[in-house]
């Protein structure tokens, strides 16, 4: 990884040589004494209500080919249900899983983990919904995220450019699950059809 | 032999059905290829390009796989139509980039637009345009098939809230130098335009061009706008726009004639301007010169003589630089005469309606699809009668497929067909290129000419003009050169290969 935008929920990128490589490894590394280029976790704050037309189109997405069944299980079973649904490294249920959860930490609110049987799905996969509940994300959802609570309208369109390229529905997916964080049973109701 | 497969209650869109046919088309010993949805009007297309329909039983929601070729390659052709139905060549992912999904959505985004362009099925476009002008957007509407009520309706609204609607069925427009739909690479400039006509703005664009004048605003305002129905609402406005627009020096007004109360409006506004105001209504009644107005009979004398009055010059000079060139070439028709038919197949509506206008001077009645008069309207658009051009780009060649300046296709076959008639001496026909026309177009139509060669030899002249400039995604000299090496006689525009081709058809 070279830059700040190919950074995952894992990564930490601090200015500094082989010594702070040789601490980080100790485990007495505080982030307080260097410049942190990047760390993975989201800011919290209010969602701007002005900018609510732009995260309800994301509700949409489950208009799209390839959503139907998750959109349904979302529907007809609630979130449980995504955990491990439909195909790929990262299945898409998972990806929209992670976003809600990633949604919620945004707003400050926290999900009981407990009620997810995240044994159904891979370890990889469950990482990434593990991640996504403590607010930690790729590199574009983070950007999004802030651009999205400071209204930086032009970054947030360039930072929805690559967000919803990412993967191959995987970005979609978690636009999606940050959407009905943010509507709330609204936004569960939307994707009713 | 040719093999049929039908899929049923289905649909797929143009663009799809044209990419497949162009990897079907590829494969060895595939001669010819049709994926339409079964209207009417495909249905006879396809008839008319030799495939047998009989015995079918076919709705609207059919798609038919219709292949020519080889025996031996005909089943793999249609299995290999079948599956690239289900995973289409060439189309761009949606997950590589983000549209927004609504209006409201993308104003979020782009809190600075005025400006919406709306193509989406007719008969929902007047709501979504409706929808537009609530918010304070200008409306470019290139969506066609909009009923004239609701045209009325918008333009109504749009004119209470000072906004414009551009459209319906508005294939093109500028705004500051940045073409919108089909457009070519115009130089920035100090000519406004209003045009009526979609092909019309091009070729005027592209001609002034040439003589080093760009465009600052070119606003379409869809062909119904300056019927008595509508009454030109969207002419006048940007007549009035564009007058008081400091940065435009020259204003240019190209279209078919107006209803004569709507014209006499748009003169009434143009006489008060203080700029130059060119008039090209095309097949109107020529009148003289007065100050501000300056009356033009064609595209390229509208082009040439805004570009003379843009830097300064003489108009008259320019005029009569063109009548010098025009005589130059009726001399080289001379050289080239073939008495004959004269057949136009043409993509650009405007330059169909130019070239009837000239070349009946030369030939008299033309037939057509879109005729000069209704008196001269072919019964049948697929069957050609004596001098006859043909307008692709009317609705009845573009329901369920794309628009010929994105795909030639069916126009290239009648080439071919019309090419074997006999009594017919020229065919012409025209070649537009800029952003949203197909990437290579003169390809489509130089391998028609070399296919009709093939069968005729040397009887029938083609002859072509290239709507083009060298910044084109197509590259203008590029699309020449490819008909030039095909045995296409190009000329430089769209009336001076209407004028050669009737000059040699006449013999």
């Amino acid at each position: 990884m070279d830059s700040a935008e190919a950074m995952g929920p894992r990564c930490l990128w601090v200015e500094g040589g082989v010594e702070v490589l040789e601490e980080l490894n100790r485990g007495d590394f505080d982030l307080s004494e260097v410049e942190v280029v990047y760390e993975p976790a989201v800011p919290v704050g209010e969602v701007p209500e002005g900018l609510s037309s732009v995260w309800r189109d994301w509700l949409r997405f489950c208009e799209e080919e390839g959503f139907s069944s998750v959109a349904e299980a979302l529907v007809e079973s609630g979130l449980n249900s995504l955990v491990g649904l439909g195909p790929g490294l990262t299945p898409l249920g998972d990806d929209v899983l992670s976003g809600y959860l990633l949604g919620l930490r945004v707003l400050g609110r926290v999900f009981d983990l407990g009620s997810l049987d995240l044994s159904r799905t891979h370890w990889l996969s469950r990482q990434m919904v593990l991640d996504a509940a403590e607010g930690l994300c790729w590199s574009p959802f983070r950007g999004l995220i802030s651009a999205l609570l400071s209204e930086d309208r032009a970054s947030l369109a360039r930072w929805l450019e690559r967000c919803a390229g990412f993967g191959s529905t995987s970005g979609k997916g978690y636009l999606l699950g940050m959407a009905v964080a943010f509507e709330g049973m609204g936004g569960v109701s939307f994707c009713r059809g | 032999m040719q093999r049929i497969a039908v899929e049923r209650g289905t649909y797929f869109d143009s663009v799809t059905l044209m990419l497949i046919s162009r990897e079907i088309g590829a494969m060895e010993g595939v001669e010819q290829v049709a994926l339409n949805m079964a209207t009417e009007a495909n249905l006879r297309i396809m008839a008319s390009a030799g495939f047998d329909l009989s015995g079918l039983e076919l709705g609207e929601s059919d798609l038919v796989i219709a292949v020519k070729g080889k025996e031996e390659v005909l089943d793999r052709a249609i299995s290999r139509a079948k599956e690239l139905l289900k995973s289409p060549p060439g189309r761009r992912s949606d997950s590589a980039s983000y549209f927004p999904k609504s209006v409201d959505g993308a104003l979020a985004l782009l809190p600075g637009a005025n400006l919406a362009l709306i193509s989406v099925a007719g008969q929902y476009a007047a709501d979504v345009a409706r929808a537009c002008l609530d918010l304070g957007l200008n409306v470019m509407l290139y969506s066609d098939n909009v009923p004239l009520s609701a045209e009325v309706e918008l333009k109504r609204i749009a004119g209470e809230k000072g906004l414009l609607v551009m459209g319906p069925d508005c294939g093109t427009a500028v705004i500051r130098g940045k073409g919108l739909g089909f457009a070519n690479a115009y130089p920035l400039g100090p000519v406004g335009l209003v045009a009526a006509a979609g092909t019309g703005l091009q070729e005027v664009g592209v001609q002034m061009a040439r003589r080093g004048v760009g465009l600052i605003h070119a606003i379409g305002t869809g062909g119904r706008d300056v019927k008595e129905e509508v009454g030109g609402s969207t002419f006048s406005m940007g007549v009035k726009l564009l007058l008081e627009d400091p940065e435009v020096e020259v204003l240019a007004l190209v279209g078919k004639p107006p209803s004569p109360s709507v014209e006499g409006s748009i003169l009434d506004l143009a006489s008060s301007s203080g700029k130059p105001v060119v008039v090209g209504f095309v097949g109107g009644r020529r009148r003289e010169d007065a100050f501000p107005l300056y009356f033009c009979s064609d595209l390229e004398e509208v082009a040439a003589v805004s570009s003379a009055l843009a830097k300064g010059l003489d108009p008259n000079e320019a005029r009569e630089e063109l009548r010098s060139r025009r005589e130059e070439v009726l001399r080289m028709a001379q050289a080239r005469s073939r008495r004959g038919y004269l057949r136009g197949l043409f993509s650009g509506g405007t330059l169909c309606y130019e070239a009837q206008l000239l070349a009946s001077s030369i030939l008299g009645p033309i037939r057509s699809n879109a005729p000069l008069d209704k008196a001269y309207k072919l019964a049948d658009s697929l069957r050609s009668e004596g001098h006859c051009m043909v307008d692709y780009g009317e609705d009845e060649f573009t329901q369920g497929r794309l628009h010929p300046m994105m795909d030639s296709s069916y126009r290239a076959q009648r080439l071919v067909v019309e090419a074997q008639d006999p009594e017919v001496s020229v065919i012409l026909f025209d070649c537009v290129l800029g952003y949203g026309a197909h990437e290579n177009p003169a390809s489509q139509m130089a391998e028609a000419v070399q296919r009709a060669r093939g069968i005729c030899g040397d009887r029938v002249l083609f002859v072509s003009y290239v709507c083009g400039l060298e910044g084109d995604p197509q590259v203008a000299s590029r699309q020449r050169r490819i008909l030039e090496e095909a045995g296409v006689v190009l000329l430089e525009s769209n009336a001076e290969a209407a004028i050669f081709a009737a000059a040699c058809a006449r013999g």
